[in-house]
């Protein structure tokens, strides 16, 4: 018996890292090696055809020097500024709304306002990019009776991202907001009730009480929208019409464009990968900063 | 629950979110508008929102562009054959960190962790090379190969296998002698379907419209994707809004469709997805 059971033990432990090994095989092949690889490419001026010289730190040197990099990099903050904070701020009022106890027709309201987020960031591109039309777009049109535009939304810098933001916002909000409702819903009811009995109002229990509660989900929206708004492609390509360039003057040339304009288009892989780097690098102090702060109010509510 | 603010009481409650539901549906809806004029409706002031009869004249203009049915068929494949092989790579490595006993399994999902937060676009480049070495650009299979395995999967499936299945019943199923793969297939995975399928359902959603690796790594009509066929039509020399978005809209509905029918699930999972998280 005893024999058996050791017998099982080893078989046990044979199987676990048998079934460990899919996952890690194909984990290690097609993500983590090239992403160790982009370090090492990117000490090289790299040719898509095949030449391959070391230049040492020549590509760093020279993205430090680039203009682009830094017009890219302003780009993509201000897109993502424009979008993840407005979304959340807005996915947490209509989570609070379709908390409401009384509320009929969930599971209807709920599918509604996640319905965007199935929609592919192209199909979002395309037509957002004609509803925000220069001349005869229907948002400009709209905009005709508050007595302002046309907004030139496809020429200027700013407008323009604030258009793709929008796209973003509009995919995003309800896709956040059930995430929201869920931790709302996750509040242990008692904590209002006594609240209710000290006489607090509705708007210190939110500060007081919702807030501090669900501050690891309000956490985990802002590191996974910072993730996924830094590396934005689809939308400014799109939007854009032209291609990798960003834009006639790059003014919606984001980070990730810049690096597929190096690769794919100048076939200057060496140098794409060191702005690879650079957006790797950016993306992990931003993430960094937002799990110590995140970890720091935690530990502090405890 | 106790929160409901005073102004959020019922007529300016169902009106705020009859609005956002508005906002929600209106592209949708306005992609068919527009899909269905002709040339002039994008134009006109004030604004067309009544659909038009000119989808004949514009579906033809698409198909000239691409062939419809072969871009379904690789859209198809690819999301179907990704999504079915990640559920079978997360949910056996779920069950391994769940319920094996072996050492290093605490270190070694403490990895996969950190491999959480590693943002994988910007590993392109080499992933562009190897597929070029193999023999593999403009291929389906390239499309596959990198979404077989997902962090979010094996995160996702170990939390089911987690609070599902009984160990109690690994531990019954060894005694029989049944091989732990059986275990696996046989008692496991029917008490995870739910999550399972939600896994599904996301990775479908996403194999479908991922754009920016299809683009580059797909050359020829043939092997086009659905968002690479949109993007061909909004290409500067094809200025026709009505069969961009037309071919936008026809290029989402059968997404469209899957979310009609499983919108509860995938509700859930998303709801579920923030608890665990």
């Amino acid at each position: 018996m005893s024999k058996a059971i050791h017998i099982s033990r080893k078989e046990e432990s044979r199987a676990g890292y048998l079934f460990l090994s899919p996952f890690f095989l194909l984990f290690g092949i097609f993500g983590l090696l090239p992403i160790i690889f982009t370090f090492y490419v990117s000490f090289f001026k790299w040719d898509l055809l095949g030449t391959q010289e070391w230049v040492g730190l020549d590509n760093y040197i020279e993205l430090v020097a680039d203009e682009r990099f830094y017009s890219s990099l302003s780009n993509t903050i201000s897109i993502f500024l424009l979008s993840s904070a407005p979304q959340l701020v807005a996915a947490l009022l209509l989570a609070l709304v379709l908390n409401n106890k009384k509320l009929r027709f969930r599971t209807f309201w709920r599918s509604v306002i996640l319905f965007p987020f199935i929609t592919s960031t192209v199909a979002v591109a395309v037509v957002f990019g004609a509803m925000f039309a220069d001349n005869g777009g229907m948002v400009n049109w709209a905009l005709g009776f508050l007595g302002v535009g046309p907004v030139p939304w496809h020429a200027d810098g700013l407008a323009g991202q604030f258009v793709i933001a929008m796209m973003v916002n509009w995919r995003w909000t309800g896709y956040n907001t059930l995430i929201f409702l869920a931790a709302l819903q996750a509040i242990p009811a008692e904590l209002y009730e006594a609240a209710e009995v000290d006489g607090a109002t509705k708007l210190s229990q939110f500060f007081n009480i919702t807030i501090p509660q669900i501050r690891p989900t309000i956490f985990f929206t802002v590191v996974t929208s910072t993730i996924g708004g830094l590396q934005i492609f689809a939308e400014p390509y799109m939007f854009s019409g032209t291609g990798y360039a960003g834009g006639s003057d790059g003014q919606f040339r984001t980070m990730t464009l810049f690096l597929f304009d190096q690769a794919f288009a100048q076939l200057r892989l060496g140098y794409s990968s060191a702005i690879a780097v650079g957006l790797f690098l950016i993306i992990a102090i931003i993430a960094g900063a937002n799990f110590l702060i995140s970890s720091k109010l935690v530990k502090a509510d405890k | 629950m106790k929160i409901s603010f005073s102004w959020l009481k019922q007529p300016s409650l169902y009106g705020m979110l009859i609005i956002v539901a508005l906002l929600s549906l209106f592209p949708f809806y306005w992609m068919y508008v527009i899909g269905s004029s002709d040339n002039s409706a994008i134009a006109t002031i004030p604004p067309t929102i009544v659909p038009g009869n000119n989808w004949p004249a514009n579906f033809a203009q698409i198909t000239e562009m691409f062939n419809i049915w072969t871009v379904y068929r690789n859209s198809f494949i690819v999301a179907a054959v990704t999504a079915i092989l990640q559920v079978f790579t997360s949910t056996l490595a779920g069950f391994a960190f769940a319920k094996l006993r072996f050492r290093g399994n605490q270190a070694l999902f403490g990895v996969v962790m950190v491999f959480l937060m590693i943002p994988l676009q910007l590993g392109i480049i080499p992933l562009y090379l190897l597929m070029s070495k193999i023999g593999l650009v403009d291929t389906l299979a390239a499309l596959i190969l990198p979404y077989v395995v997902s962090v979010f999967g094996v995160f996702w499936m170990r939390q089911a296998m987690l609070s599902n299945v009984p160990s109690e019943l690994i531990d019954s199923g060894a005694v029989d002698g049944a091989g732990f793969f059986r275990i696996y297939w046989s008692l496991a995975l029917p008490l995870v379907r739910s999550s399972a399928f939600v896994l599904l359902l996301f990775t479908f959603l996403t194999a479908w419209n991922d754009f920016a690796w299809p683009l580059i790594i797909t050359q020829t009509p043939d092997n086009f994707t659905a968002q690479v066929a949109v993007s061909q039509l909004n290409s500067a020399n094809n200025p026709s809004y009505p069969s961009i978005l037309g071919g936008s809209l026809l290029m989402a509905l059968p997404l469209i469709a899957m979310f009609i029918v499983t919108a509860k699930q995938f509700v859930a999972g998303v709801m579920d997805g923030a608890v665990k998280g």
